[in-house]
């Protein structure tokens, strides 16, 4: 306990000393002012939302509906939870820094699960609303949201200790490759659910009460009753409605379910990190026997072309980036489900402008502390960044393509638009999207991440990227609400006087070499 | 040949390197010595055009790293204290890469590689991801890709830390080869041993001042220090101790230096 009570300690004051003492610590103090106004918000529009919902059913079938939007919320953030625990088995800096040092593994892995609880701090603005809603709809006074936070942390708990049992099974019994793509198909699962979860709340208010009670028949049904949110939601309906026998049954599930947990995961991190751990250090053979290499030449652009190239389709982090979004929109459209309200059309173009910050934004970051092999090198800049970009743009493009030809074999493109005429327009859109968020991605780069998967934008390129999303999403709105074009126009030339700013910032910062 | 023209480079007011002057002359064994966040690394990122110097030049070959850094460049190979490297290319492929940037004829790049790559035991790896490699790996590989395309000018940040013992001879055969055919070679260490050894002249960096350049022999003789008292002449290495210690380091920098 002592040793474990130490160790948590020195996380806090680490993580406090990014919070405050960081170079970007305005970044961070903005999110965590923005924070508590996310929570609130989300939990009284969910709030109202249910309540609505509550007029038409009885209490049973509605606590299997919020048992079940509850489990695909904590699927979602686990399935996150996944990546990032992923990372830190690969990237092994936490047991590299603790193994050697004279630390009994149960402190080890309690410290472990504590990191893990602050890495994913997002669950508070996602799953923490939603079950802050819960509460209160089912009449929660100030007690009971302090059980409701006090349950969310347990249960985050719980979700921390599968996800790491989960992780160590993937890393021990499969090659780093095959437990990355297990852990993107358990990711993309997740976010269809919870896309599909989402979309919920604004169908219900439109349907008709028939329509309604045939859907929520679904929900009554004892099958929910196993789902360890059905038993979370049972404590805090127990103890609001007076029945704390039904709360204190269910809280002893659940601590069994915990229980569980712990045994399994202490197990599974007693044994298998330290195979984790080797796991990354498992030499990936290319196919190409010793002596057969031939050392052909070629031209400096092509040889930027082919190594840019090479890289790319090797690393795992970018090709997942690039392929997220277009499968969503493949499954969504043929399966015809609607994404956050969009149609496919909107939804193809949304899928393109996701896929190219998720990619492109990477584009120099990427390369880590490998930048500096490119500063001594006898290369102007301009050529690197045409290099980079035209790889990244050329991924984009295909990918843009094969959404453009797919929705238009759905019937998907509208009939007042001529595919002649959009499809280069689309193309050029896309080419400028790539450009913008290229010089965005050289900008705020973070070359002194380095490891097996990279945050290869610094906080801040996050935090301004998302602004930028939301000014031309208001822009285009009130162009909408107003029926004239004047705010796209000035959000364009807005962000075409940014990008050029970007890359002139990002080349003195290149030249300067102070990384 | 390097010349290094009044360097100066500072990192949020903190002075890392203050007006660094000298020059080395073609086939010379140049070794920068100098205690921890004294300049080194700072002044070597200046020689090869990674950091920009706030005043002062370097001439690579004559050229200006500052005025035309891509000609400067084409004259240089650089070795990294830490080797960083395109960790989704092969070895081989990586090596390949740098030959085609530095225009190397296809005909001569088997016998240019192929003997560093047997003289470093880089034959089991070579066809393997470089993020598979072991850190000395890196290194090994790092130095062959340095050599490979036959620079005049070669920088070396640390090379020998982290390498196995055959590869710090086979390091040292190769630049003593390389010298041999007028190559300059210009690298940072901690081993003074190794300098001592191998360096035909020594340049002492403390608080970002050069504070003494020559031979081993010149400086001992410029300190006027025979021997203390017993009949063996002062080691570098207690030549070193003596002049950092008059020039200590003012603070740490930010970046490595």
């Amino acid at each position: 306990m002592k040793q474990f009570i130490i160790l948590a300690r020195y996380s806090s004051i680490e993580i406090i000393n990014t919070l405050f003492r960081d170079k970007r610590r305005g970044a961070f103090i903005i999110l965590i002012i923005m924070l508590p106004f996310m929570i609130i918000g989300s939990a009284v529009s969910s709030a109202e939302l249910f309540k609505n919902i509550a007029k038409f059913f009885p209490a049973d079938i509605l606590l299997n509906f919020f048992a079940f939007m509850l489990f695909i919320l904590f699927g979602f953030t686990a399935s996150t939870n996944l990546f990032v625990t992923m990372k830190s088995v690969f990237n092994s800096t936490f047991i590299e820094m603790l193994a050697p040092l004279p630390i009994k593994t149960p402190a080890l892995f309690a410290a472990k699960i504590f990191e893990m609880l602050f890495l994913n701090y997002f669950d508070l603005a996602f799953c923490l609303p939603a079950f802050f809603a819960v509460a209160w709809m089912l009449g929660g006074g100030a007690l009971i949201f302090l059980a409701a936070a006090s349950l969310f942390i347990f249960v985050e708990t719980l979700v921390c200790m599968a996800v790491l049992s989960l992780t160590l099974f993937l890393a021990r019994t499969f090659s780093k490759r095959i437990a990355e793509f297990i852990t993107w198909c358990l990711s993309v699962f997740f976010v269809i659910a919870f896309i599909m979860v989402q979309n919920y709340p604004s169908k219900i208010i439109r349907m008709q009460p028939a329509r309604l009670q045939e859907i929520f028949s679904v929900f009554d049904n004892a099958v929910f009753d196993f789902l360890p949110t059905k038993w979370l939601i049972n404590i805090i309906y127990g103890l609001s409605s007076g029945d704390y026998g039904l709360a204190l049954f269910n809280l002893a599930v659940l601590a069994a379910l915990g229980a569980g947990l712990l045994f399994v995961s202490y197990r599974f991190f007693a044994a298998g990190f330290r195979l984790g751990v080797e796991a990354q250090n498992s030499v990936v053979k290319v196919k190409a026997p010793a002596g057969s290499f031939s050392y052909k030449s070629s031209s400096r652009m092509l040889a930027l072309l082919r190594k840019e190239f090479y890289c790319v389709v090797r690393n795992t982090q970018i090709i997942y980036s690039l392929l997220i979004m277009p499968v969503i929109f493949f499954i969504f459209t043929y399966l015809e489900i609607s994404f956050g309200n969009m149609g496919a059309f909107t939804f193809m173009i949304f899928t393109s402008y996701v896929t190219a910050t998720n990619s492109t934004l990477l584009a120099f970051g990427m390369e880590g502390g490998a930048i500096m092999v490119y500063k001594t090198l006898p290369l102007s800049i301009d050529k690197i960044f045409w290099v980079k970009f035209i790889v990244y743009f050329s991924l984009n493009a295909a990918a843009g393509a094969a959404c453009f030809i797919f929705a238009l074999s759905m019937s998907k493109i509208p009939a007042f638009i001529n595919p002649y005429i959009f499809f280069p327009a689309f193309m050029f859109g896309l080419f400028w999207l790539n450009l913008f968020v290229c010089d965005f991605g050289f900008y705020f780069a973070n070359y002194k991440s380095d490891g097996k998967i990279k945050n290869a934008v610094r906080m801040e390129g996050t935090f301004w990227m998302i602004a930028v999303v939301f000014t031309v999403v208001a822009a285009v709105v009130t162009s909408i609400y107003r029926m004239e074009m004047t705010p796209v126009y000035l959000a364009a030339a807005a962000l075409m006087a940014v990008q050029a700013a970007l890359h002139y910032m990002a080349l003195q910062n290149y030249n300067k070499g102070e990384f | 040949m390097i010349e290094a023209i009044s360097l100066s480079k500072s990192y949020s007011g903190f002075k890392a390197v203050s007006e660094l002057g000298f020059r080395v002359d073609d086939g010379v064994m140049y070794a920068f010595l100098g205690p921890n966040g004294a300049g080194k690394t700072t002044t070597i990122k200046m020689l090869t055009g990674i950091l920009t110097p706030d005043s002062g030049d370097a001439l690579i070959n004559g050229i200006s790293i500052t005025k035309d850094p891509v000609a400067a460049k084409r004259n240089c190979g650089y070795l990294p204290d830490v080797p960083m490297l395109f960790e989704k290319l092969t070895g081989r492929q990586y090596l390949n890469f740098m030959m085609d940037i530095f225009e190397i004829p296809a005909a001569s790049r088997r016998e240019r590689t192929e003997k560093l790559i047997e003289s470093f035991e880089l034959g089991p790896h070579i066809d393997s991801l470089i993020e598979s490699y072991s850190l000395g790996t890196k290194k090994k590989i790092g130095i062959v890709a340095a050599c490979c395309h036959k620079p005049p000018v070669l920088f070396l940040d640390e090379p020998t830390s982290g390498l196995d013992p055959q590869s710090v001879r086979a390091l040292k055969d190769t630049l003593k080869e390389m010298t041999g055919r007028g190559v300059t070679v210009f690298f940072s260490t901690h081993i003074l041993e190794v300098a001592e050894k191998i360096c035909d002249r020594v340049a002492i960096i403390g608080g970002g001042r050069l504070v003494a350049e020559g031979s081993v022999a010149q400086i001992r003789a410029g300190l006027n220090a025979p021997g203390d008292g017993h009949d063996d002449p002062k080691s570098l290495e207690d030549i070193f101790l003596e002049l950092t210690a008059r020039n200590p380091v003012q603070g740490e920098s930010s970046v490595p230096g």
